[in-house]
């Protein structure tokens, strides 16, 4: 705001100009992610014809609301200093957990609100694992996916199946024209940007990931605010999972699959920094809305599958290589 | 800077504020501070020299509560006090800045300066919401009491030079100054330029005129006997001798932290 208001005389006016430079830059990144995201869309809708159809960015939309509501809970993660690839896996438990209940004649909303209970549970146990036996987060969210996705096929007895009712399928539904997933993301965002950006917790999470030695002598627990910051994002998860698996109308023990992928990158690609501290929501919503698009036209253009993993790890690693770039190096 | 002279150091208001007695503690085999007595007067500066390994920092964070002492006993203001944890230092109105300053580099300068004790309304403790207009106005007003020059509250501390991070760390120390009695400085100026280091100096004789008790480690003497009121001298874990910094020159400092002093008069 005022960083060009530097007092004469003092030898700070050129950092002051370096941090306004880096304010811009830091915009920028999400500016840039918008040109390229409109970019995108441009070059699908001039290649196929319904890629702009209202039937096609209603899918997009209810793609982008799942995805978002995990990659935000990946963005608290990482922000706070921590990592989570277990989310793919975790929607997985949640997803199934769900749907075995919903067809074991549990009524929906019940089903769903255990399903989002499992999540947290989930959550919990990695943030438990991580602060109680002083794991690295990679290895042990690592380990959590397979355990995870071990557990998703002992529940299923390894089979996929479709679920008959269709009352099971209320993520397909649109009330006044917008897909029920996207109010679940509206809900998400906004009560993640007062938790990040207005209060108290919110700031201590920055300050945690930022600096933790930092925080522990500003009378900080770091260890609870990790697992408190682990346990909302199994929240997300398990409202994610059971959207996923509503939307699927089926038990499908490895609907996760490549989530911490997607997620990943639409997280980095939104500006958030594996060494903590760093990220936001609305960063976070334009990259996922980057990725789903990205997958979206992809498969629409019959690209062969493994031509989209191909595309969206290179895009990772752009973005994480946008984000270590020398400072002032760029451009 | 030799202005001392109008100002009250040396215990001219009668009883220390801070009096550390037979103050031991020992890491392992080594001892890291052996029977150690400071006296910290009111509105003194009071430098701690000595060679690596001398228990400067030790004694330190004894006094800041981040570590505990095997024996010894601390009075303030004529009571007996127990600190057993940062958060008894701080209740006592003792604050420390270590040497690499804890700062948030991804946080601005005036989150930087409230961090931990942000004000806030609505709901109660951590879920409360920032006010953030309020935590600019109070650091912008801060930082110009202090005499700080950075262009703006909202600079991230990370784009920061060494010196003004040195500046923001102190003004975070001595901002909740109702119930600030004293200071603690590991190396304020170690990492800085002749310049930074001047400027560093100035806030720290500022905000000593402000009423603050300051001790200081600093590696180098002759700033320490410019800044300082006293300096105790330490070696080994043990106290050497306490001079008056008008009194005394860089090489008789220097002879007592190499050789340890036979003659080492007075307490600290």
């Amino acid at each position: 705001m005022t960083a060009t208001a530097t007092p004469p005389g003092a030898p700070l006016d050129s950092r002051a100009q370096a941090a306004a430079r880096a304010r811009r830059l830091l915009l920028g990144q999400h500016v840039l992610l918008l040109i390229a995201l409109v970019l995108l869309g441009t070059y699908f809708t001039s290649r196929l014809d319904f890629f702009l159809t209202s039937q096609n960015v209603l899918t997009i939309l209810r793609f982008s609301a799942v995805t978002f509501i995990v990659a935000t809970g990946f963005t608290l993660v990482l922000i706070g200093g921590g990592l989570d690839l277990s989310i793919g896996s975790g929607m997985a438990v949640v997803g199934v957990t769900a749907g075995q209940l919903f067809q074991a004649g549990v009524p929906l909303v019940l089903a769903f609100v255990i399903g989002v209970v499992v999540g947290i549970a989930i959550g919990f146990v990695n943030g438990f694992i991580i602060t109680r036996f002083r794991i690295n987060p990679l290895i042990a969210t690592l380990a959590m996916l397979f355990v995870l996705l071990g557990v998703a096929f002992i529940i299923t007895d390894g089979r996929s199946s479709q679920i008959r009712d269709d009352g099971f399928r209320f993520a397909r539904e649109n009330v006044g024209g917008v897909p029920v997933p996207v109010f679940f993301l509206i809900a998400v965002a906004v009560l993640s940007v007062v938790l990040l950006h207005t209060t108290k917790a919110g700031r201590h999470l920055f300050a945690v990931g930022g600096n933790p030695d930092a925080a522990r002598q500003a009378a900080m627990d770091v260890d609870r605010f990790r697992l408190g910051m682990y346990t909302v994002a199994g929240l997300y998860t398990g409202i994610a999972g059971v959207l996923l698996a509503s939307d699927l109308g089926a038990v499908v023990p490895n609907s996760g699959r490549n989530y911490e992928l997607y997620v990943a990158t639409a997280v980095f690609l939104g500006g958030a920094s594996l060494t903590g501290g760093r990220g936001s929501v609305i960063g976070t919503f334009i990259g996922v809305a980057f990725v789903t698009t990205l997958r979206n036209g992809l498969i629409q253009m019959a690209v062969r599958p493994q031509i989209v993993l191909i595309t969206v790890g290179a895009a990772m690693i752009l973005a994480v290589a946008f984000d270590q770039r020398p400072k002032g190096g760029f451009r | 800077m030799n202005d001392h002279a109008g100002q009250s150091g040396d215990g001219s208001n009668g009883a220390p504020l801070l009096q550390l007695r037979g103050i031991s503690r020992s890491f392992g085999h080594v001892r890291a501070v052996h029977e150690v007595d400071v006296d910290l007067h009111r509105n003194e500066i009071l430098g701690i020299v000595g060679d690596n390994g001398a228990g400067k920092s030790t004694l330190m964070k004894i006094i800041a509560g981040t570590v505990s002492p095997d024996s010894g006993r601390i009075v303030m203001n004529g009571e007996p006090v127990e600190i057993a944890t940062a958060q008894d230092s701080r209740r006592l109105g003792i604050e420390m800045i270590y040497q690499d300053l804890a700062l948030f580099d991804n946080l601005d300068v005036a989150a930087n300066v409230f961090i931990g004790r942000e004000p806030t309304r609505g709901l109660p403790r951590l879920l409360g919401f920032l006010e953030r207009r309020r935590m600019h106005r109070e650091a912008a007003a801060l930082l110009e009491r202090l005499n700080i020059q950075i262009g703006s509250t909202r600079l991230p501390v990370g784009v920061l030079s060494g010196g003004q991070r040195q500046m923001v760390a102190i003004a975070r120390a001595v901002a909740f100054e109702e119930n600030n009695n004293v200071l603690l400085m590991d190396e304020p100026s170690a990492a800085l330029g002749a310049t930074e280091s001047a400027t560093v100096t100035e806030l720290i004789s500022d905000i000593r005129r402000d009423g603050l008790s300051i001790m200081i480690i600093s590696h180098r003497i002759p700033e320490v006997l410019e800044l300082a009121d006293r300096v105790m001298v330490m070696k080994r874990g043990e106290h050497v001798a306490t001079l008056d910094a008008r009194a005394t020159s860089v090489e008789e400092c220097v002879n007592l932290i190499v050789a340890g002093a036979p003659g080492a008069t007075g307490q600290a």
